[in-house]
């Protein structure tokens, strides 16, 4: 059988870059202000066909984060690279799109006798919603923990919704890995959802056609750095091209090697590295502090696989070390008293 | 299949009620799931997929009047999706298939060198699609009215029922269009998507081959 390929790009093609750009997230300064969230929704997602989306979100950990329990909707690879099937989040996973009484309750005389209410986009009150678990910490008292788990598309070196798309409509853009769909292609069969095991492409019911985070592209094409990085108050953001050694992303993903993926097991070798969380030392029973940490090996593993230990290790180290008076470069460039110092090229105003 | 000429008024054959179509030839095509191995360079996650296509067979007859083509269809489908009511839902759809040239492939809708053109119903919308595919993957819909085609729908105790209407001569402005002419032997192949089966894109039940299809002068 004549099996025509001529006019089509093959996967390989689609998913070469001549370079990556990569975001970090230090977990240990992220306070969950969702100041990311907003500065994205405002640029992209502050449309009427696009309320349910959230490209960048905050989530409490652990926890069924977001999109809900995206963790247990499958798609990426196995250790052998073999496509696992996926499951599609439905509106409520994907954090609903609460509307609110306020006409009613503001502007009707009955601000005494109504309550503001929201009400779900599929109607009814609603199930659950975007940030639902906010701050519900895990644990047993005296020893309650919990983290900020901050998520965006991961614009992956090996990407499954590329991979995924019948249509050839998702690529990676030539000059920094970034992960877009071609809005003309897109027919919104949504097997690139399915695909993605982050759940971070999302689909627009009123377009019919799936969307995702496009790392600001036209900001890095004028050197500025994508909102949700650039907005961040806590200074736990740090975005460049992963081989440019002067980036503070290069120092902490490859050099000090502190910033480590998200479930690597999907097998699609995501770009958002995060430092993982030193938490707190524990009490022992006897209400005396440990060296213990709060939040259980098993957690941190279960999110960021064997190599968050000796991360962690690395970085109690060299935290000790700034507790004893001694340099440490690291925590200097964690620390990062110029905001400059984060973003690489990617420094001007985006006005 | 025979295409039987009728001489009615072109609304006539838009309702698949009319007696007109008791008239036509009725020929009942069997379906199958797509191979969707085929398309594992396009998609290894589709080609997981094994429960799609699970529509079994379609009736179709198909008659002319002299100036337009109509092609009646129905099927069973006990779950009516026509509508998008959440992110994970799919909705029901048929198409038909005319090759342009005698080698175009099926299966593969087509190739570089021999397009195929598709006539497309889908119950959440109004309008049908005119298609036209040089291979997997290279499908492009454009709006049917632009290259008028009409389409009717009904669905009524379990079943579908879809009449798509177009002109026999493919319009001088649009080339990339089949046409048709009596005594001219064409073919028609057939695809339904199941929407409550999650059926979409290649994922759906197909009849894989050409039907012949001979215009009556």
């Amino acid at each position: 059988m004549k099996m025509p390929n001529n006019i089509i790009p093959s996967k390989a093609q689609l998913m070469a870059s001549d370079r990556q750009v990569a975001t970090v997230i230090d977990l240990n300064k992220c306070m969950g202000c969702q100041a990311c969230v907003v500065a994205c929704k405002n640029l992209w997602t502050e449309r009427e066909d696009a309320h349910h989306m959230r490209w960048m979100s905050v989530a409490t950990a652990p926890g069924p984060l977001y999109p809900r329990d995206f963790e247990k909707k499958g798609g990426g690879y196995d250790a052998r690279g073999k496509a696992q099937t996926g499951i599609l989040p439905t509106m409520v996973d994907s954090g609903d799109a609460f509307t609110f009484n306020h006409q009613e309750v503001l502007y009707e005389g009955n601000a005494q006798n109504k309550k503001l209410e929201p009400t779900s986009a599929l109607g009814g009150k609603p199930e659950w919603g975007y940030n639902w678990e906010e701050d519900q910490g895990h644990g047993e008292w005296p020893n309650p923990y919990y983290f900020y788990m901050p998520r965006k598309c991961n614009h992956c070196t090996h990407p499954a919704c590329v991979d995924a798309c019948s249509r050839n409509a998702i690529y990676k853009r030539k000059k920094d890995g970034v992960v877009l769909i071609d809005q003309e292609q897109c027919e919104g069969h949504r097997h690139c959802v399915e695909a993605c095991p982050y759940k971070m492409v999302f689909f627009n019911p009123t377009k019919q056609k799936s969307e995702k985070c496009i790392e600001c592209f036209p900001r890095l094409d004028k050197q500025i750095a994508s909102a949700c990085n650039r907005q961040c108050p806590g200074r736990t953001r740090a975005f460049g091209y992963l081989d440019d050694e002067n980036s503070l992303v290069h120092q902490l993903v490859e050099v000090h090697k502190v910033a480590i993926p998200l479930h690597p097991e999907y097998g699609t070798t995501p770009n958002v590295y995060y430092v993982p969380p030193m938490s707190p030392q524990a009490f022992d029973s006897a209400n005396e502090l440990t060296d213990e940490m709060r939040i259980p090996d098993s957690v941190l593993e279960g999110y960021f696989g064997k190599d968050v230990h000796r991360a962690l290790a690395i970085l109690v180290a060299e935290k000790g070390k700034k507790k004893n008076g001694e340099a440490s470069e690291l925590m200097d460039l964690l620390i990062s008293r110029k905001w400059q110092d984060r973003y690489a090229e990617f420094i001007n105003h985006p006005v | 299949m025979k295409v039987l000429y009728i001489k009615k008024d072109d609304n006539s054959f838009l309702d698949p009620h009319n007696g007109l179509w008791k008239k036509a030839d009725s020929e009942v095509i069997s379906l199958a799931q797509t191979p969707v191995m085929m398309v594992q360079h396009l998609s290894p996650f589709m080609a997981e997929s094994t429960d799609h296509g699970k529509v079994s067979e379609i009736e179709c007859r198909v008659a002319h009047n002299g100036s337009k083509l109509s092609i009646y269809l129905s099927w069973a489908d006990l779950t009516k999706s026509d509508e998008m009511k959440d992110l994970d839902q799919f909705v029901d759809g048929v198409a038909v298939m005319f090759p342009f040239t005698d080698s175009a492939n099926p299966m593969t809708m087509g190739d570089q060198e021999n397009p195929v053109n598709m006539w497309m119903w889908r119950a959440d919308k109004e309008e049908p699609y005119d298609v036209i595919a040089r291979g997997f993957g290279s499908s492009k819909r454009r709006p049917g009215k632009e290259f008028g085609l009409s389409v009717s729908s009904h669905y009524e105790n379990g079943r579908w029922y879809v009449v798509f209407q177009r002109a026999l001569r493919a319009g001088l402005m649009t080339p990339s269009q089949v046409g048709f002419a009596p005594n001219k032997l064409s073919g028609i192949a057939f695809a339904v998507w199941d929407g409550g089966n999650n059926d979409r894109s290649a994922q759906k039940s197909f009849s894989g081959q050409w039907e012949p299809l001979e215009l009556d002068a």
